[in-house]
């Protein structure tokens, strides 16, 4: 279907332009079966070498995901599996943790990689803990050091438990010793650097990466910031997967036999109540709020659907999310509470907003008629995006937050802790992180999990978040694609698996 | 007008040409600072605290005052260093040239369709009679009214929807260059060089219609000189002015409009690194980006009138 | 092709605009028909990707256009008139200054302004902003032209002789001599003032979806042309009425001033 098109194309091209000279030779595009061409969200401004800073770019995650070896992958069960890691076992403490390196990985300079490799890659993301929001924060890793050639022992700040998991997907190791990242340094992965430049890239596959090869030869990554380019370029035949598309996107390409693949749990607009100022200092008044959401409508309206209902659990995606009844809308509940609290007689309220990400706005419209229901007069305010994240994000009392799916250990740390650098709910509870602390320290994956679902059934209770849904992350893939990664967090980079058919 | 001898009026020009590209340097350098937050806010995501933030600054020199970062910046220029993305580490050099090359390229192919069509639309409405020159040029103005969306729509509905000749999105695979898939380029390339040329050409057709009712063309006409020698020796020099001053800002206006084209069609070219680079904050990506875009206006002024003073003297 | 022709249909599409979202049949951000219908039955011009009503949104989808467009047009004329008076009247040193600042307000990529605009200040402000920055170097320099043409004519020179204070003379003298002159221009504003608001929509600086707007319409509708044609041709149609019907009126009053 597309080869006629593109012929076509060529020809008018060329009788079009004068120069067609060399067109005709070059047109003869490769055949697409063993190409995975995928437009991913990234603009060109951002498009950056350096794997160990915030990652803003899905295009150069991606690229970092195939070109270079990550310590720990989650497995299929959620688990997770080991890469460049091969085992990993604690001390007595859960303080130190020898970590065994497989020895037959090579940077594609042809170099061994090694210890000191693995630790000069965690060691730079610590020190660019302000870009990548601290995903080192639990290790020390001044005293961490390597053991031998391909061991490493590495020492977390207090008893962890959950340092495999710490250590999954964005641990990108490079050679030791590198400091210039204007272009891309050696790595070890399944594929390596073919031509172009960071914001479209092409990849080959890795003939001497250890591992089972990958199934497809090439793969071409182009970061496009336009979210309807992207389902363009899908729908006009130009890339085989478009990553995260609008719903609106979504539901035209399924009338135009294109695939929507659907990854559960990526977004949640949780609307952030602080508890420690008025009125939202009053739990009565919060549950009042949680009690008159009403989550279908919000889903339907902002997400299209495509998502689930939201419990007020913050990471419902993570395993360790507890499987809780839910929470129904109850109008009659919702203004008894606020009459308990004082507050019967009506309460005006501002809800800040922004149009960052696709609905964050109608969510808080359609909210505040919600709210209207129970007597609360909820006046919404539209923050410009540029701004957001620096005068409402972690300050206002009552405003539209943003999750994109990252699990319970990176919210715990960044926004839970007394000390979190966005504690934006203000929630400062001594008796919850000591529950944290010996959670993190059970060596126990099973009791581990339970304690962590019961703090996150406490936070759904008592703390200042309302979820009412999380919404899919949608991906647009041409017919025969097939094995495109669907987990949470950053197990969508990994697209070393993906196969494309006929 | 010819009163200064020509060399001291082209010096002249010259000169104002360069005053008026450092005072451009000094505006967008500034232009950028007005925007709130900055890099170090962009690159963190705001979800760094305050200390980190002051941290990342000093590392950058954000904290360096205005005209002293503006100094060595233009310093840097000259000597061929552009500055590192503040976004990315990366030298703004590595960025902005092989967009520089695809942006080039596309505006290269929009001038090839629009300058002789602006010179043919001017002919044909200049030289038309009256009533339909009127009607030429309403058309014309119309035509160069319609904003650049609806022209983009109706571009790829007609050319890559009804009648599947072209793509819709012109995605290049990574490292082919553009001439090497010609057809990626037609449909930017038009929707940049339809308006522009109507608008050059309504502009210029005035010019033609009042060089053919100059006394001397009618008298040559009169006196029965054929038609095209008279546009060759008597309409044409007197247009050739004009001329090169309306396709100067027909080039202009490519330019700047590359940054819409860009960005829909996922084009990657200079536009639309602007775009991205004036969201993320990046100083010295959105200062060379713009700088570029305003030298081409400035030269293409600075030739316009060296090629006037040339033909009046 | 009468002349006023173009301005009675410019006058037409900006009152439709402004208020066609009072009597839209539906609410334009609502679903409320199966996606892409063709017009018909309850939506004349048939529904777009979601199955909101397209007549709705096109009614309510100018509005914020033709505000900005108007905002801006009048803002850059303003503006134009008043340097370019200074500078055509007073002449001299100043006429030098103001003509090279506008030299150089000419050389500044439009579109870098309204970028930088579009995250500096919220809303259409930066359209405005920006239509002036690119409107008024124009208007200036016509009107500082007509202005210095007028002062060293005779009729200055009688009026003074006559006793009138400068400023009477730019009230009853200058003003109507340059009257038509200066609408064809702040027509020709208001078309930047449209294509410069369109813009800065398209590249997601201006309404978000699903908030009704031309620009974007024409954008979210295009992949289900095939399916209901009206949804791009009709947010084009009034883009291009709207734009032609102003840019003629310039056309006309122009003819009537020469």
């Amino acid at each position: 279907m597309r080869h006629p098109l593109r012929r076509a194309a060529t020809l008018t091209a060329a009788a079009l332009t004068a120069a067609a000279c060399s067109a005709g030779a070059d047109s003869a595009a490769p055949e697409h079966t063993d190409v995975l061409r995928y437009a991913a969200v990234g603009a060109a401004a951002t498009a950056s070498n350096d794997p160990h800073g915030g990652l803003g770019n899905e295009s150069d995650a991606m690229r970092f995901a195939l070109v270079y070896d990550v310590l720990t992958v989650a497995g299929p069960d959620g688990r997770t599996a080991p890469r460049l890691a091969a085992s990993w076992e604690p001390d007595e403490s859960l303080t130190h943790w020898r970590v065994a390196l497989r020895e037959d990985a090579r940077f594609t300079d042809g170099s061994a990689v090694d210890s000191g490799d693995v630790l000069f890659s965690l060691r730079r993301m610590a020190d660019k803990a302000a870009e990548n929001y601290g995903r080192m924060a639990m290790f020390d890793l001044g005293a961490s050091r390597a053991v031998d050639e391909h061991t490493l022992e590495l020492v977390t700040r207090a008893p962890f438990a959950r340092v495999p998991e710490a250590l999954q997907s964005a641990t990108f190791v490079v050679p030791e010793g590198t400091t210039d990242f204007s272009s891309a340094p050696p790595g070890s992965g399944p594929y390596r650097i073919a031509g172009g430049d960071p914001a479209a890239v092409a990849l080959e596959r890795n003939d001497d990466w250890w591992g089972e090869p990958a199934p497809t030869g090439r793969v071409e990554i182009s970061a496009i910031a336009d979210p309807q380019a992207r389902a363009d370029a899908v729908l006009s035949g130009r890339a085989d997967v478009a990553g995260s598309v609008s719903p609106t996107a979504a539901e035209q390409a399924r009338g135009a036999g294109v695939q929507v693949v659907r990854r559960p749990g990526v977004t949640a607009y949780p609307v952030v109540m602080r508890t420690d100022r008025a009125p939202f200092d009053d739990p009565r008044v919060r549950e009042a709020v949680k009690l008159a959401a009403d989550r279908q409508q919000l889903l339907d309206t902002v997400f299209l659907g495509f998502g689930e209902i939201g419990n007020d659990l913050i990471t419902p995606a993570d395993p360790s999310s507890p499987d809780l009844p839910q929470r129904e809308r109850d109008l009659d509940r919702a203004r008894a509470l606020l009459a308990e609290a004082g507050r019967g007689d009506g309460l005006s309220v501002e809800l800040v907003t922004t149009t960052a990400y696709p609905g964050m706005d109608a969510s808080a419209t359609l909210l505040a008629q919600q709210l209207g229901e129970i007597g609360i007069d909820v006046s919404v305010r539209v923050e410009p995006q540029e701004t957001y994240w620096t005068s409402v994000y972690a300050q206002s009392d009552f405003y539209v937050s943003y999750l994109g799916g990252i699990g319970f250990l990176d919210v715990s740390r960044i926004a839970l802790r007394a000390d979190s650098p966005t504690n934006e709910t203000a929630w400062r509870r001594a008796d919850w992180e000591r529950d944290l602390d010996t959670a993190l320290a059970d060596p126990d994956p099973a009791s581990s999990d339970r304690a962590l679902g019961e703090l996150q059934t406490r936070l759904r209770d008592e703390g200042g978040y309302l979820v009412w849904g999380t919404g899919d992350g949608l991906d647009l893939a041409r017919p025969g694609v097939s094995d495109l990664p669907t987990g949470p967090g950053f197990a969508r980079l990994f697209v070393d698996r993906v196969r494309v058919g006929a | 007008m010819t009163s200064a001898p020509p060399l001291r009026a082209g010096v002249a020009v010259l000169a104002r040409a360069g005053a008026t590209a450092v005072l451009l340097s000094v505006v967008v350098f500034a232009a950028v600072e007005v925007l709130p937050g900055d890099a170090a806010a962009a690159r963190t995501g705001g979800r760094a605290d305050a200390a980190r933030l002051a941290r990342l600054r000093e590392a950058t020199g954000l904290d360096d005052p205005l005209w002293q970062r503006w100094l060595s910046w233009a310093a840097g220029l000259l000597r061929g260093d552009w500055g590192t993305s503040l976004l990315t580490d990366r030298p703004v050099a590595d960025l902005v040239l092989p967009r520089l090359a695809a942006t080039a390229v596309l505006t290269g192919a929009a001038l090839l369709v629009a300058v002789p069509l602006v010179l043919a639309l001017a002919w044909l409405v200049g030289t038309a009679r009256p009533g339909r020159s009127r009607v030429g040029g309403a058309v014309l103005t119309a035509l160069a009214a319609v904003p650049q969306a609806v022209v983009v729509a109706v571009l790829v509905l007609v050319l890559a929807g009804l009648l599947r000749w072209l793509p819709a999105v012109s995605l290049l695979p990574p490292g082919v260059p553009p001439l090497r898939r010609p057809e990626v380029l037609v449909l930017p390339a038009l929707a940049l060089a339809l308006p522009s040329a109507a608008w050059g050409g309504a502009l210029l057709a005035g010019v033609v219609a009042d060089a053919c009712a100059a006394p001397h063309v009618r008298d040559a006409r009169v006196r029965g000189m054929p038609p095209w020698r008279v546009h060759r020796d008597h309409v044409a020099p007197f247009v050739l002015a004009p001329a090169v001053r309306v396709l100067a800002a027909v080039a202009a206006g490519a330019v700047s409009s590359a940054a819409l084209v860009e960005t829909v069609f996922g084009y990657r070219g200079l536009g639309e690194l602007l775009v991205g680079a004036v969201a993320g904050r990046d100083a010295p990506v959105v200062a060379v980006t713009g700088l570029l875009g305003g030298l081409v206006v400035v030269v293409g002024a600075a030739v316009a009138d060296l090629v006037a003073l040339a033909v009046t003297r | 092709m009468r002349p006023g022709a173009g301005a009675v249909a410019g006058v037409v599409v900006v009152v439709a605009a402004l208020s066609g979202g009072l009597v839209a049949p539906h609410d334009p951000a609502a679903v409320v028909g199966t996606p892409f219908s063709v017009p018909g039955g309850a939506f004349p011009l048939g529904t777009d990707g979601l199955g909101r009503d397209v007549l709705s949104r096109v009614l309510a989808g100018g509005a914020r256009l033709v505000l900005l467009a108007l905002a801006g047009g009048a803002a850059a004329t303003a503006a134009g008139v008043v340097v370019g008076l200074l500078a055509g009247w007073v002449g001299g040193v100043t006429d030098r200054l103001l003509t090279a600042a506008l030299d150089l307000l000419a050389a500044l990529p439009l579109l870098l302004v309204a970028l930088v605009l579009a995250v500096a200040v919220p809303g259409g402000a930066a359209v405005v902003v920006a239509a002036v920055a690119g409107g008024a170097p124009l208007t200036a320099r016509v009107v500082r032209d007509a202005a210095s043409r007028f002062r060293g004519s005779g009729w200055v020179e009688a009026a003074r002789g006559r006793g009138e204070s400068t400023g009477a003379v730019l009230v009853r003298e200058l003003a109507p001599a340059l009257g038509p002159l200066v609408a064809a221009d702040a027509a020709l504003r208001f078309v930047l003032g449209l294509q410069l608001a369109c813009t800065v929509a398209l590249l997601g600086f201006g309404p978000q979806p699903p908030s009704p707007d031309w620009a974007l319409m024409l954008r979210e509708n295009l992949p289900g042309a095939a399916l209901n044609p009206a949804g791009v041709a009709a947010p084009a149609a009034a883009l291009v009425l709207l734009a032609c019907g102003v840019a003629w009126s310039a056309l006309s009053r122009r003819g009537v001033a020469g």
